[in-house]
């Protein structure tokens, strides 16, 4: 029996882990047992980029990682930074059961000649301002905000366009920057908002719903090769369930990380989503030409309701 | 022999013959890596990434700013304003350095960086008095600790996101402990004075006047904490940048108002200081590789499912848990030792109920002890390589200027109301 | 030959002083833009993580030159001087392993991160990498000169 190693940064519960796990599961009944997979949580094995390093070295067999951190090597994929691409989730479900979008991501990551496989999309969530200084439904109000980003120009861009000042932070200095007010606010899915109680510190949740973010399934090319045929078909195929288990699981994740933030006295907003996804749209094209994703981003259009 | 056992053994074989500890994680890492099969590159990712880290930065800082304040001749100021507050006590500095130390560990959120810190300026003041280096480094490193239990911290940051606990909640809970860990180590001063009489800086208090004085001397150094906590505070700085700014607020006050070092001295400075936190980061780098094949040998899942074997009374579980982080302070890194282990200890703790909050604070106060024991003890570390002794020579000292500490710990973890109290009484919706 | 080793000695230091200012310089610089100019500074935190990447690496050269570095020297102490040559010798010998694995694996990793760009900076990671590679290069010399020492107390010794 093989034992493949596959890791994942979030917490035991989360919806990494519940993928990682429904991938256990579903390939211990495909392969009836000849393949297993052992779940590392937690980034054990590393934070996701560097198990994309271990992926390439060895060390690590597979493993999940959002596109802006897969962009470390993969640069295109930063494209997927760029907020309103997906309408909401039928429309991101559409783009992903998608053959040729499927197809492009792979010709992507093949192009770079970095020895990793994608088997699968799962997702990382919905991204939503929460910020201390109370409601905003258009980009107006949120002029002069000073935001937090990840060290990233493409979302720099995005939230200077939309009118907050983006302030680059690392994520474990967010939480007192937020209570002192070095921020005023700040952009993440509703689970890691929870989980890391940044809602203590700036209790309005806007859900703007700016971004739905694809995380990619990867292993080592060289160890998916490896296998035997029909083990890498049944493998697939489990993949495949388990990206589906995930994406499912977030939803419902994050649906309750709201629910729960409320209930705990955070204030839920609705804003006026349109208002920011037209002021984003021209920065989707410029953003694809300079990459050369044109192509993707007329795909993942011609998917919208 | 299991990879884990392999480990262990190597790296005790090593630390015996005297192995710099940085290349004796490195020399046990290779030695699994190989009978495992595992890539060697996995070791110069591993500590490059262990290295790569914003958090860390805030420790170049503050050695930066404790030995540019030194150079300045900043510790003679600050002692005179301290002289002139408790000089007058029997063992005066030594308070002094605890109280000091308190204050340090309420603008910094890093032991080690308070053990460079403090240590920089009392260890060689406490010399100049007649004190021991044995003594005045134990105490340096064991007020040190404070830092990462009194907010803010580093690793309640760190802990707060890894274990999903509310961070303000952590904070808040850190603070009666940290205060209580203080007045354990200055009850032990006392004891310690009045059995080896040690000095009254003078026979009696010296009025108003001479602390009014002192304050005066002290004006432009005191600003570095104010820097820090108003910054802070008042929403202007991020810890690692007050940090930052810190340090170079030092710079200021040493090179431009006190004209105390010229351009080719503060060179020599800024050389060393790299040289001195190097020490410890270097064991940092060597620490996330051993922590990685840790993990990858699945030593958290082994220790998890012993202990729910052993027992489901949380007094137990705590206690088995204090005996656990005990022994990771003692071999390795707290930041590793949290990421690897929080999220699989927190289940267990869940279960036989114990409070996340009250675990959070009793795991880093433990882990702060860590810091203390070699061979991984990077607060002790640092205090020495402050003063310029071996370790082994503190030693003895060490661990029993520790049982004060220890009590305190053990006091938290079974009387969860000391943890609790305060956080439940202020913001009662985070916890 | 001593003064060479002064000599690159006294570059290292020089080295790591203009690296510890930049690390110093780059978040100091962060916060005053943010302030003066209202202006968001990407590349200060990454310019002060990665020279300060080279200042551990370059750091531990010294340490290893001086015998500085952090170590459980308890038994080791015990030992009477000849016996403290042989031990210095093995120490060194494990030390020398250890550099010429991470030299072989540090250029492998630096290779592998020519490739990766940093977000903010947009420079390869083979830049930081590097320290690993070089600064093992420059521990294997200082180890080498420690050895030969210790092995002519050894023979002048016993001869
Ligand atoms: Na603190
Ligand atoms: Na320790």
């Amino acid at each position: 029996m093989e034992t493949l190693r596959f890791g994942h940064d979030q917490p035991l519960g989360s919806m990494y882990d519940a993928g990682h796990q429904a991938l256990k599961a579903a390939v211990a009944e495909r392969t009836g047992g000849k393949l297993a997979i052992e779940v590392f949580p937690a980034a054990q094995l590393g934070n996701e980029v560097a198990m994309i390093e271990g992926m390439r070295l060895g060390s690590v067999d597979g493993a999940v990682s959002h596109v802006a951190n897969a962009a470390t090597v993969v640069p295109e994929l930063a494209f997927f930074s760029v907020s309103y691409l997906f309408q909401d989730r039928d429309h991101f479900e559409r783009v992903i059961a998608d053959p040729a979008f499927r197809a492009k991501v792979e010709e992507l990551i093949a192009s770079k000649e970095l020895g990793l496989k994608l088997l699968g999309f799962y997702s990382a969530g919905v991204r939503n301002i929460y910020t201390r200084r109370g409601p905003a439904t258009t980009p107006e109000e949120l002029a002069g905000t000073k935001l937090r980003v990840m060290n990233n120009p493409v979302e720099a861009k995005i939230w200077g366009t939309i009118g907050a000042i983006p302030t680059p932070m690392n994520f474990g200095e967010v939480y007192q920057a937020l209570q002192s007010g070095v921020l005023d606010a700040a952009e993440n899915a509703p689970a890691v908002i929870e989980s890391n109680k940044h809602f203590e510190a700036a209790g309005t949740i806007i859900l703007t719903e700016h971004q739905r973010s694809i995380a990619l399934l990867l292993m080592s090319q060289a160890k998916f090769d490896a296998l035997a045929p029909d083990l890498q078909e049944q493998l697939l195929a489990a993949a495949s369930d388990a990206s589906a288990a995930e994406r499912d699981r977030d939803a419902q994740l994050n649906a309750e990380a709201i629910e729960r933030m409320k209930e705990r006295g955070a204030e839920i907003v609705l804003p006026d989503k349109a208002a920011f996804a037209a002021k984003v749209a021209p920065i989707q094209d410029e953003v694809a030409t300079s990459l050369g994703m044109e192509g993707m981003l007329a795909l993942i259009r011609s998917h919208a309701g | 022999m299991g990879p884990l056992t392999l480990l262990f053994a190597t790296l005790s074989l090593a630390l015996l013959l005297g192995v710099p500890i940085g290349f004796a994680l490195l020399a046990a890492s290779f030695v699994v890596i190989l009978y495992e099969g595992l890539p060697l590159a996995v070791v110069t990712q591993q500590m490059f990434n262990g290295v790569n880290s914003f958090t860390l930065l805030a420790l170049p800082f503050f050695f930066l700013a404790g030995n540019v304040m030194n150079a300045g001749g900043i510790s003679e100021r600050l002692i005179k304003l301290a002289m002139a507050l408790v000089g007058h006590l029997r063992g005066g500095l030594a308070h002094v350095n605890v109280v000091v130390g308190m204050f340090f560990a309420g603008i910094s959120g890093s032991s080690t960086a308070e053990a460079a810190g403090i240590g920089a300026v009392f260890i060689p003041a406490m010399r100049r008095r007649g004190y021991s280096d044995k003594f005045s480094v134990s105490l340096t490193a064991c007020a040190s600790t404070m830092g990462v239990v009194i907010p803010p911290s580093i690793l309640m940051v760190v802990y707060g996101a890894t274990g999903g606990v509310s961070i303000g909640a952590l904070f808040i809970a850190g603070a009666l402990p940290g205060i209580a860990m203080g007045l354990a180590l200055m009850a032990q001063s006392h004891i310690y004075a009045v059995r080896y009489d040690f000095p009254r800086e003078h026979p009696e208090f010296l009025g108003t006047r001479a602390v009014l004085s002192g304050f005066k001397a002290s004006l432009w150094p005191l600003g570095v904490p104010v820097i820090i906590v108003a910054g802070m505070v008042g929403g202007v700085f991020t810890p690692t940048e007050a940090a930052s700014v810190a340090a170079v607020y030092a710079l200021f006050v040493t090179v431009i108002v006190y004209r105390a070092v010229d351009f080719r001295r503060l060179s020599e400075i800024f050389s060393e200081t790299a040289v001195q936190f190097s020490q410890i980061l270097f064991c940092v780098a060597g620490a996330s590789i051993f922590g990685w094949i840790l993990s990858y040998c699945r030593a958290p899942d082994a220790v998890t499912e012993f202990i729910l074997t052993f027992t489901q009374d949380w007094r137990v579980v705590i206690i088995l848990i204090f005996l656990l982080f005990m022994l990771l302070g003692t071999f390795m890194d707290a930041l590793p030792a949290i990421l690897i282990f929080v999220p699989i200890i927190q289940p267990v703790a869940d279960q036989v109920g114990i409070h996340p909050v009250h675990l959070g604070v009793v795991v880093i106060m433990t882990l702060a002890l860590g810091l203390l024991t070699p061979p991984y003890g990077l607060c002790a570390l640092t205090a020495c390589s402050v003063a310029g002794i071996p370790v082994t020579r503190i030693l003895v000292q060490l661990l029993v200027m520790m049982l004060a500490l220890l009590v305190v710990v053990l006091l938290c973890a079974l009387v969860p109301a000391i943890v609790l109290i305060l956080p439940q009484l202020l913001v009662p919706q985070w916890i | 030959m001593d003064r060479i080793l002064v000599i690159v000695d006294q570059a290292i230091l020089r080295l790591l002083a203009v690296l510890l200012a930049l690390v110093t310089l780059g978040i100091f610089v962060q916060v005053v833009l943010r302030y003066a100019a209202g202006a968001s500074f990407l590349w200060g935190e990454e310019l002060s993580v990665f020279a300060f990447v080279w200042c551990i690496f370059l750091g531990a050269v010294l340490n290893v030159r001086r015998r500085s570095n952090f170590a459980f020297e308890f038994f080791a102490d015990l030992l009477p001087g000849r016996w403290s040559a042989v031990q210095r010798l093995i120490v060194d010998a494990i030390v020398l392993a250890c550099c010429l694995v991470l030299l072989r694996e540090g250029l492998a990793f630096s290779e592998l991160s020519i490739k990766r760009l940093s977000p903010a900076l947009g420079i390869s990671l083979f830049v930081p990498t590097l320290a690993i590679p070089v600064a093992s290069f420059l521990m294997i010399l200082a180890v080498l000169i420690h050895m030969a020492r210790n092995a002519a107390i050894l023979l002048g010794r016993e001869g």
